[in-house]
């Protein structure tokens, strides 16, 4: 941590520095923790919406999707040529793509078209349930390629690395390298007090410890997909003097930090197991079938059977966190049409899932990753590089669209860092405001609390959801 | 650091208003492996005296007091005294029993601070046996006379130890041979079998560790204490014992294989790293070997060239156990050049642009920026003690942009199979790889490299003259010469066996080792004995809360066999990598990205982040993994064995009627003795209550394992 004594620098500045990060953050913790003192977190104005139960789920492709394979220009007088020139060798046919309808963002005429291995999304986006959003990626600030080359602006730290811009995406604070919270465990800080008594989080994770889970006052809870284990023989008379023991050994003080940290962990995971049980055993199975041998279907299957037990689990908003690896293409993109359909086939049957419970509208699904890659090749793959094209699926989506700036795909046009690395045209930070809002934050919370660099892209308080990714609700 | 007035007889001088309180204060680094503030040398030179608050000679003066000022709490004439007079000339003489080594200091009180003010200082080097000073035109005031320890090379040692072990307290390294600390030196001293004869004359040691020190150190040192190590420690000392596993044969994981007639699996490698953890001599190096793999991370899953041909993986692993000990210059050349690395990041094949004014094909990044990022550098410029430089301006500075990744990506071009899948030579760059290809290391095809000259790091140029190979030797030595290496690197593999959190004195002592011996052959050697004998992972610190670290899931697996398995080299050692990585969230060679099982800068909590502490193991207690791991051991332990290696419980049974001690020798095996006395508590009553002697083993095996005083290593 480092002290900075200079008190004049504006709030805006002052979040921009990367030296200042740690207090950045610290200030947001303690607003956190005094909203909630002074029970002043109520998200909206109390009204009946806030009764409806809505979650967000992110999917998070982990190694950075090669997202200019998944959607691509496909009409053969610009866009394709354009694509085949700049793509080389990891150029895919033109009919790879399935062609989208909808209006375009591109005034050029383009046409997009959605990689054929994603039949269910095209489906889904041919019903106005999916919408993408193209060329999204980490930014502090609005930046042109003239700044990039002088330095003058406030770029997210650690640019094209894996660990840095996963941890930005997840944090909303890419100028900050060690953050302590993300923006889903601050939004679960402003939402919680909607939920209900329980030990079982609101915000699950599907994939391990995660930041955009982590919160200042809330914490997550991380299961696996194919069951919520409880401690073996817990429930055992037989051995209740060992299960005395472990309690009373969890309940001691420690003086080490590692001690506590872990024994207040484990306290809270063998409460929680069981009332989570205890929920799932509550509700009938889905008949939406999913496939057991696609791990990110399973993730999603586990997480759509918490969302049906939501009533048992006193819940009436929740975040869910599921991943997918493997998308560190440097050394070809073959398998990565194939690992497409895994998405998409998993998207697809997650979403029947949600109309099965009739919930198709109160549950939102985005895609995240840690950036898109270069537009060039590295002679068999493509490296990393910063925007790309992610996609949210869902009734209350206004789908059908492409939202953001398609861009060109000309090497050295004006987005163009180099190489084909792509300046983003749609921040982080735009592209889930609307989802934060549209789960209940209000807008000067999000501002304020959530995504404290929104102001520099977009003033969500005054204009209302940046993208408008969501439809207006009835 | 110990402040307060722990003296507080004080003297009225002849002038009014002027008072004098003594007042000692210990410092941090020593020998002091109980950690109670007073080095080893005086208590075992005061043998039989306790240095605590008790006063044996009735002086007036605590023992541990005179612990701290050196003096013989057996004497009621030696303790720290002060005579004050004033002369003719108003000046205040003040006089005093010094002690070679102390460090004195008149303070006066500030009240308007509320702190003391140093108004003279007597550097250790200065002080004799009786020393006087003379204070000039002294004001009226509260004055103290403040008896320390100081370390002016910050290795470890008080200037007063290295005082009586006629060491130089301004040389970190003033006895030591090819690398070695001057705390190291001491414990060898003091280790020997005839002991030392202190500057002073009297005779110490030898300072052999006790069972529970021992049993603790097996904890960092190997994959778990057992009978015969904990003896071999208490035997040999630190020092001796380190040799002796720095002597031994290399237990290969190639030779390892297929041991006890084994057919070719893909998992052979894995389970061979299972074997090795559980019955091989050698385990000071595979545990180096395993914290060099968490480092330098591929991935060993099957499905792919590597994941299916173990002795491809084992070609690859064993350049971390032959090379545990030697320069990291030979591991980091060999892990560039492994076909393995190339496969995993990519720099296998990575051919060069394919234009060299408008290029729209250009080198593969990827391994260039994980050899900066995560094998050598990191990312920013850092001090030896691992503190972040600053510029002018005060900032951090990075240590390469992504110009450096894109200069650096041009180096590492070039590079493929030298060797076809017969074993003959390679005849071009894009050979069809088979099989043991990935068994050679590869080279550098000029007619694919990048030619031209690289701005590369450091500020190194490459003006293109040289070959490829040349490049990349070129490359790495610059990379060697980095200043941020010896920090992030030892700031890493401290991380790996005794401390999450190491201070900046334990890192540089650590570091300084790193930059001093990167040329000797037993250059990570040298760095792994600093890392392993420094007070800061000898001592106990119970005042610090983050002292230590949480254990790693596997290796306290693998402790539990260590403790209670008899080594049969006849048992194949099965193991099931993917259950036990689901269980554990970790197996070796099998982490999720080159970012290994956890991030070295995992914060758990708001506790951590607010004091810029981390714990990368708490990123694996998900509610999944604390309870699959608690109730893997629990079913382990119940059914005495894991797939085909079983536990036996012979001795414990013979224990098993007198529950304390029973409880003592898991205890002992598990945790080197550090339960806590209300965790023994717990776990006797559960032990009581197991009439069925076998039963009661069980539960105190179990108990122990899963107590939050196993968990953690402090």
């Amino acid at each position: 941590m480092n002290h900075h004594s200079n008190q004049s620098v504006n709030r805006r500045r002052f979040l921009g520095q990367a030296s200042c990060s740690a207090i950045g953050t610290t200030s947001l913790l303690s607003a956190l923790v005094n909203l909630r003192l002074t029970g002043t977190l109520a998200a909206s104005d109390g009204d009946d919406e806030l009764d409806d139960y809505k979650a967000l789920v992110c999917v998070f492709l982990s190694g950075g999707n090669d997202s200019f394979n998944m959607l691509a220009p496909v009409d053969l007088e610009v866009g394709y040529p354009e694509y085949v020139a700049a793509r080389g060798v990891v150029a895919l046919p033109a009919g790879s793509f399935m062609p989208i309808g909808g209006p375009l963002p591109s005034p050029d005429g383009r046409m997009l078209g959605l990689n054929a291995e994603m039949p269910e999304l095209k489906n889904l986006f041919d019903q106005n349930k999916a919408a993408f959003v193209a060329n999204v990626g980490t930014l502090v600030e609005p930046v042109t390629k003239a700044q990039l080359s002088n330095g003058l602006a406030s770029l997210p730290l650690g640019l094209y690395s894996h660990s840095d811009q996963q941890l930005h995406w997840q944090s909303g604070l890419p100028q900050v390298r060690s953050p302590l919270n993300g923006w889903g465990g601050r939004l679960a800080d402003l939402l919680n007090d909607l939920n209900g008594e329980s030990r079982v989080s609101m915000s699950v994770s599907l994939s391990g410890v995660n930041l955009f889970q982590s919160g200042a006052v809330t914490t997550l809870l991380s299961r696996n997909a194919d069951e919520v284990p409880e401690i073996r023989n817990w429930n055992d008379t037989t051995f209740l003097p060992r299960r005395t023991a472990i309690e009373s050994m969890l309940d001691e003080e420690y003086h080490s930090a590692f001690a506590r940290s872990f024994s207040s962990l484990k306290k809270d995971a063998i409460v929680a197991s069981a009332e989570y049980r205890q929920a799932l055993e509550a509700i009938d199975p889905l008949a939406t079938t999913f496939d057991s041998t696609n791990v990110l279907s399973a993730q999603l299957k586990a997480v759509a059977e918490t969302i049906a037990a939501r009533d048992e689990l006193s819940k009436r908003r929740q975040t869910f966190f599921v991943e997918l690896g493997g998308w560190d293409h440097h050394g070809g993109l073959q398998n990565h049409p194939a690992m497409l359909g895994q998405v998409s086939q998993a998207v697809g049957e997650f979403h029947s899932a949600m109309v099965e419970l009739n919930l198709d509208d109160k549950v939102t699904l985005f895609t995240a990753s840690d950036f898109g890659r270069t537009i060039s090749p590295n002679g068999r793959g493509t490296d990393h590089a910063w925007g790309g094209h992610q996609f949210v699926v869902g009734g209350a989506v206004d789908g059908g669209k492409v939202f953001g700036t398609y861009p060109s795909l000309d090497l050295g046009n004006e987005l163009d860092a180099g190489r084909g690395r792509f300046i983003p045209t749609t921040s982080v930070d735009e592209y889930v405001a609307d989802l934060a809002l549209w789960m209940g934050v209000s807008p000067s919370n999000l501002a304020e609390l959530v995504l404290p660099n929104l102001l520099n892209f977009h003033d969500v308080v005054a204009d209302g959801p940046p993208l408008g990714l969501m439809s207006a609700e009835p | 650091m110990r402040l307060g007035l722990l003296m507080d007889r004080f003297f009225r001088a002849s002038r009014p208003g002027l008072f004098f309180l003594l007042s000692v204060s210990g410092g941090e680094a020593r020998i002091d492996f109980d950690g109670n503030g007073v080095s080893e040398l005086w208590e075992r030179r005061y043998e039989g005296v306790v240095p605590d608050a008790g006063d044996q000679d009735g002086d007036g003066t605590s023992n541990h007091d005179e612990g701290i000022a050196g003096t013989d709490p057996l004497d009621p004439e030696s303790s720290l005294k002060l005579e004050i007079s004033l002369n003719e000339d108003g000046c205040l003489l003040c006089r005093w029993e010094g002690k070679v080594g102390k460090e004195y200091r008149i303070e006066r009180w500030v009240d308007r601070e509320a702190t003391w003010e140093v108004v003279s200082l007597v550097a250790p080097s200065l002080v004799n046996e009786s020393r006087a000073l003379v204070l000039s035109q002294v004001e009226p005031g509260i004055f103290r006379l403040r008896v320390g320890d100081l370390d002016s090379d910050g290795d470890g040692l008080t200037a007063w130890e290295e005082a009586l072990l006629g060491m130089d307290d301004q040389d970190p390294f003033s006895v030591g041979t090819d690398g070695e600390g001057d705390f190291v030196s001491a414990l060898r001293l003091l280790e020997a079998s005839e002991g030392v004869t202190t500057t002073l004359g009297f005779r110490v040691g030898p300072v052999l560790p006790d069972e529970k020190m021992a049993a603790r150190f097996l904890l960092s040192a190997s994959f778990g204490p057992n009978d015969q190590s904990i003896d071999r420690v208490r035997e040999l000392g630190f020092t001796g014992w380190i040799d002796e596993q720095m002597s031994l044969v290399p237990t290969k994981m190639r030779t390892e294989l297929f041991r006890n007639g084994l057919s070719w699996r893909a998992s052979l490698a894995l389970q061979g790293w299972w074997r090795i953890a559980n019955i091989a001599p050698d385990q000071l190096r595979q545990r180096m070997a395993y914290a060099l793999s968490q480092i330098l991370v591929v991935n060993f899953e099957g499905g792919t060239v590597v994941g299916d041909n173990p002795v491809t993986q084992s070609f690859f692993y064993d350049i971390f156990v032959n090379g545990g000990f030697g320069p990291y210059r030979d591991v980091l050349e060999q892990i560039t050049y492994s076909p393995v690395m190339g496969f995993y990041l990519s720099h296998l094949k990575n051919r060069k642009s394919d234009d060299p004014v408008n290029p729209t094909r250009f080198p593969d990044e990827n391994f260039a920026r994980e050899i900066m990022q995560l094998f050598t550098i990191g990312l920013w410029e850092l001090n030896e003690d691992g503190k972040r430089k600053l510029d002018e301006a005060g900032r951090f500075i990075p240590t390469y942009d992504n110009g450096t990744i894109t200069e650096m990506a041009k180096v590492f071009t070039g590079m493929s199979h030298s060797t076809t899948n017969n074993g003959s030579e390679a005849t071009s760059f894009f050979n069809v790889p088979r099989g043991n290809d990935y068994w050679y290391p590869m080279k550098v095809w000029d007619e694919e490299h990048e030619p031209g000259p690289k701005s590369i790091i450091n500020g190194v140029e490459l003006d293109g003259t040289q070959t490829g190979e040349e490049e990349v030797q070129a490359t790495l030595d610059a990379l060697m010469s980095h200043d941020s290496m010896a920090p992030f690197l030892s700031r890493l593999l401290i991380q790996r066996f005794t401390s999450s959190n190491p201070s900046p004195e334990y890192l540089k002592r650590v570091s300084r080792v790193w930059n001093e011996t990167r040329s000797n052959p037993d250059h990570l050697g040298c760095v792994l004995k600093a890392i392993l004998l420094d007070p800061e992972a000898l001592n106990r610190a119970p005042t610090n809360p983050f002292h230590g670290k949480v254990r790693e899931p596997m290796v306290r697996f693998t402790s539990l066999f260590r403790a209670f398995h008899q080594p049969d080299p006849q048992v194949t050692y099965n193991s099931s990598a993917r259950s036990l990585r689901d269980d554990f969230g970790q197996y070796p060679m099998i982490a999720r990205s080159v970012f290994n099982f956890y991030s070295p800068n995992f914060a758990p909590n708001e506790e951590f982040w607010i004091q810029g502490k981390v714990s990368p193991e708490l990123e694996l207690a998900s509610l999944s993994q604390i309870m699959l791991l608690d109730s893997r051991f629990s079913l382990t332990i119940d059914q005495q064995r894991y797939l085909n290696v079983t536990i036996d419980f012979d001795t414990e049974l013979l224990l098993a009627d007198d529950p304390l001690a029973l409880l003592d020798r898991v205890d002992l095996l598990l945790t080197g003795g550090r339960l806590k006395s209300t965790t023994r508590s717990h776990i006797l009553m559960a032990m009581q209550s197991e009439t069925n002697l076998l039963n009661r083993v069980k539960t105190a095996v179990y108990l122990v394992s899963q107590s939050t005083d196993c968990l953690i290593l402090d």
